[in-house]
């Protein structure tokens, strides 16, 4: 397929709205308390490492996907079985985020209308995006990031102005010492966002610029990272960490706090749609990485045709996924700290030690076929 | 009707040779055939072919006076050669000293050259004639640009005259390096077309692939520049221009100084532009010819009201649907107020407004002059505001409707403007149905589709998707001048995704994106 490849500057832009994604919608690290920003840092600082991984996995294939590699690692039949792990993890995963922006949707605005019809059309736009191919996603990416951009800009200046940030409520810092913090980053800050990214190893191969991968990933991932602690550090200062950590959506509660003149008010729907938007590309993403690496595994020659068909599996898991948003939530926890943690750090260090192992051996014997 | 292939020659008679052309045109009475004698010892007769009107009168008497004439001033001929091949010598002579003249030896060429405004010299007895380019006849004048108004700029515009609307190109870039190619279009029409570009600073591929799409396209009829974009555009599936038209000589002159490739037409106004980006629909001449500051003002002002254009109506029914609560309590009130008794949804209210402005702007467009006051009455009173009045739509509406119909006129390329009053429909369904989600997914999907699409290779939303810093400064932004005098257009060389262009890049420089 004669596709236009990614620049650095389209990735750069795909890595942050990707780990804006939900993190910025749900209550992300508030199990911290009030030092939730730390223990974003300190996920930001983790998933750089992570990232480090993934990238140094890509640099020993670099015209391989994910799937692909770990067929080459781990030989066809263990390989195909991970590859088909990281798969139902890429489609467990975009099902989850399908199923935050349907319960965002429907708690905030479209209480009246059926989760299932706002999940439905949300991957339908998503599988418009993805049929005409990753590089168009790429390019909508460095649009909707000067938008994403600009609205966190003046959203800030907007709660700055309206004079409700109290940083009391952020100290004393570290009041209940480090524990808290570190049991929230491990794992959960930690694999949610910066572990999903192990999604990204399946558009490397597409870059135009494989030298600036890893230096572009990483910048975007601390940019992000300190803009989500950013975020939270002001839901807090403005919520306390109380009502934070209890409301649904911190941030739309936060925002719809906004004031100005009693002109500027009731911005929680700009707030939801910024929310919204990165959720979209977070799962545009992720669904791309489902849809290669089925196409992979079961030899699907344009991998395009495979969109429609995992969409739908998306949409069904998505609604099959939990019976309620606070069972969303919980599973999620779960998940992150079994499964998850498991998919996107303990195969990928089992990838790169493998491979480590099969190169100092390989050195003695053959050549690897 | 092609031409037909049995090469009929012109050996024989003359007047046989008159019967049969006379017979091929059905006796058309606009051809006129005039007989002279152009050697009078041994009498030599000649036949002077002529379309009236498509001949420049002057030029024709110039002709068939010189060829007359010719004759009293023959001078000793040499005694191989027959009378009529020595008059004919002569006439040739005397005739390319005039003007450009060439050979024909075929029935089907002289029809072809007379048909295309030439005049053709039949001598009697030789076996071929002569094809004299007397092109003329009447055309409109050059006269004020009427789609594209400026209020400072040159105001000369392109005419129906494929040699008028060349010249007005070349006055303005005097310079060796534009070039142009002609070509025959339409196997019924025969139209001539122009391909004009700067060598040098064009992409050689580029002029390459205009030229294999023309010749690909295979139309039977150019009459406007329409048949030629819609066979050679990118894609066919979308709302948007991928090329560009416009009737301004200097529009087009600026673009090929920066790459681009014009096509012209003989028998339309309208050029087109070829490649080009969606910014390129926003910037209107004069806004070169402000200052920047007033540029970059207006261009920001263009871009805001083609989103108003597109939105309004649907940001409307959504809130008014879903989102009241978005609406600040006081002008909700009043907009409440306004819709008591109003029978329909928002929704139904909106496509009603917006359907019967659509009807009133096309009447407008096609209504004779005269009545021009009579559809404004009607249209003023009825639909504003004896339909408020009525009960039938609210006054917000009005406004709402009003507000998007003008909005809409301030983008300065029809074509676009056009395609925005098309998918505002589209998402004013949405809207209906899904409020802001749905008009944020179909903003998505729109800007998805807009990504998706190129035009002879070029990202159609470039600069902005693919991001190139460097050409910002001419997008939404009108970044003064000083800076930008190396400006040009290199999205071209960089971003291209046609095979065709990679490959020549590939050829051409080092790749680094491949890897092994």
């Amino acid at each position: 397929m004669n596709t236009p490849k990614i620049s650095a500057g389209q990735l750069f832009a795909l890595i942050i709205l990707f780990v804006f994604g939900t993190a910025i919608a749900v209550n992300y690290g508030l199990d911290a308390k009030k030092d939730a920003w730390i223990a974003i840092l300190l996920g930001t600082f983790s998933g750089c490492l992570l990232f480090m991984l993934f990238s140094y996995l890509y640099r020993q294939y670099p015209d391989l996907t994910l799937t692909c590699y770990t067929q080459r690692i781990m030989g066809k039949y263990v390989g195909w079985l991970l590859g088909m792990i990281f798969v139902l993890y890429f489609i467990y995963d975009a099902a989850r985020d399908v199923r935050d922006a349907g319960e965002l949707l429907n708690t905030s605005v479209y209480d009246a209308t059926p989760i299932f019809v706002l999940n439905a059309v949300m991957l339908l736009a998503i599988a418009y995006v993805l049929d005409k191919g990753l590089y168009v996603l790429a390019r909508l990416s460095e649009i909707f990031i000067v938008i994403i951009a600009a609205s966190g800009i003046v959203g800030s200046i907007l709660v700055f102005a309206s004079r409700i940030i109290d940083l009391n409520n952020l100290l004393p810092v570290l009041e209940y010492g480090w524990k808290p913090i570190l049991t929230t980053t491990y794992p959960s800050t930690f694999i949610f966002p910066f572990g999903e990214m192990l999604c990204f190893s399946m558009l490397f191969p597409l870059l135009k610029n494989p030298e600036l991968q890893l230096k572009t990933g990483l910048l975007a991932i601390v940019l992000s990272g300190l803009a989500l602690s950013y975020t939270i550090a002001i839901d807090i200062a403005v919520l306390g960490a109380d009502i934070s950590s209890r409301s649904i959506f911190a941030l739309l509660t936060m925002v719809s706090k906004v004031n100005i003149a009693d002109f500027l008010q009731r911005l929680d729907p700009i707030a939801l749609f910024t929310m919204l938007i990165v959720d979209f590309f977070k799962i545009a993403m992720l669904y791309y990485a489902a849809v290669i690496g089925t196409a992979d595994l079961f030899q699907v020659k344009p991998s395009r045709k495979l969109v429609v068909p995992v969409g739908c599996v998306i949409l069904i898991t998505s609604m099959s996924i939990t019976g309620s948003f606070n069972e969303h939530l919980l599973e999620g926890k779960l998940s992150i700290s079994n499964f998850q943690l498991m998919v996107v750090v303990g195969i990928p260090l089992l990838l790169a030690a493998v491979h480590l192992i099969r190169k100092y051996i390989g050195k003695g014997q053959s050549v690897d076929p | 009707m092609r031409f037909t292939t049995e090469e009929s020659s012109l050996q024989g008679e003359l007047p046989a040779i008159m019967e049969q052309l006379k017979l091929k045109l059905g006796n058309s009475p606009d051809l006129i055939m005039r007989h002279i004698r152009i050697a009078s010892s041994p009498v030599v007769i000649a036949a002077v072919i002529y379309f009236e009107g498509l001949i420049d009168r002057q030029l024709v008497n110039d002709l068939v006076l010189c060829s007359s004439l010719s004759a009293s001033s023959g001078d000793a001929s040499p005694q191989d050669a027959s009378a009529q091949e020595r008059a004919y010598g002569l006439l040739f002579n005397h005739v390319s000293a005039r003007g450009e003249a060439s050979v024909v030896r075929t029935l089907d060429g002289v029809l072809e050259a007379v048909l295309s405004g030439c005049t053709v010299l039949i001598v009697d007895g030789i076996g071929e004639a002569i094809s004299c380019s007397t092109k003329g006849g009447e055309s409109r004048g050059i006269e004020e640009p009427t789609t594209q108004v400026v209020i400072r700029g040159p105001k000369d515009s392109f005419n129906e005259s494929l040699s008028t609307n060349i010249a007005l190109i070349r006055r303005r870039i005097k310079n060796p390096d534009l070039w142009l190619e002609k070509l025959k279009l339409g196997d019924k029409t025969r139209t001539d077309v122009a391909i004009m570009y700067m060598k040098h600073t064009v992409d050689d591929g580029l002029v390459e692939e205009v030229k294999r799409r023309l010749q690909r396209a295979n139309l039977s009829v150019v009459l406007e520049t329409g048949a030629i974009e819609e066979m050679i555009q990118d894609q066919t599936a979308t709302f948007f221009p991928t090329i560009y038209n416009t009737e301004r000589p200097d529009v087009i002159a600026a673009n090929l100084l920066e790459g681009c490739v014009a096509i012209l037409v003989d028998g339309t106004p309208f050029g087109l532009l070829a490649p080009t980006v969606f910014a390129q629909f926003f910037q209107s001449p004069d806004d070169y010819y402000y200052r920047f500051d007033v540029g970059i003002f207006l261009r920001i002002l263009r871009y805001t009201c083609y989103l108003i254009s597109l939105l309004l109506p649907s940001v409307y029914i959504a809130a008014i649907t879903f989102h009241q609560d978005m609406v600040p309590t006081t002008l909700l009130i009043s907009i409440a107020s306004a819709r008591e008794g109003i029978p329909f949804p928002a929704f139904i209210e909106a496509m009603l407004m917006e359907l019967s402005f659509e009807v009133l702007r096309e009447a407008g467009v096609r209504m004779p002059r005269a009545m021009g006051q009579a559809v404004s009455i009607v249209g003023a009173l009825v639909l504003g505001q004896a339909a408020v009045q009525a009960g039938i739509v609210s006054t917000a509406m009005v406004i709402v409707v009003s507000i998007t119909g003008i909005a809409s006129f301030s983008t300065p390329a029809y074509n676009v403007a056009i395609a925005a009053r098309l998918i505002r429909l589209f998402i004013m369904v949405l809207a209906a149905t899904l409020g802001f989600y749905g008009i944020l997914l179909g903003c998505i999907v729109l800007l998805a589709h807009m990504c998706s699409l190129q035009s002879f290779g070029v990202p159609y939303m470039a600069p902005f998707a693919p991001f190139r810093l460097i050409d910002q400064k001419d997008t939404i932004l009108r970044m003064p001048r000083w800076p930008f005098i190396k400006r040009d257009r290199k999205i071209y060389e960089e971003q291209a995704a046609e095979p065709w262009l990679q490959q020549q890049k590939r050829s051409g420089s080092s790749d680094p994106a491949k890897g092994e």
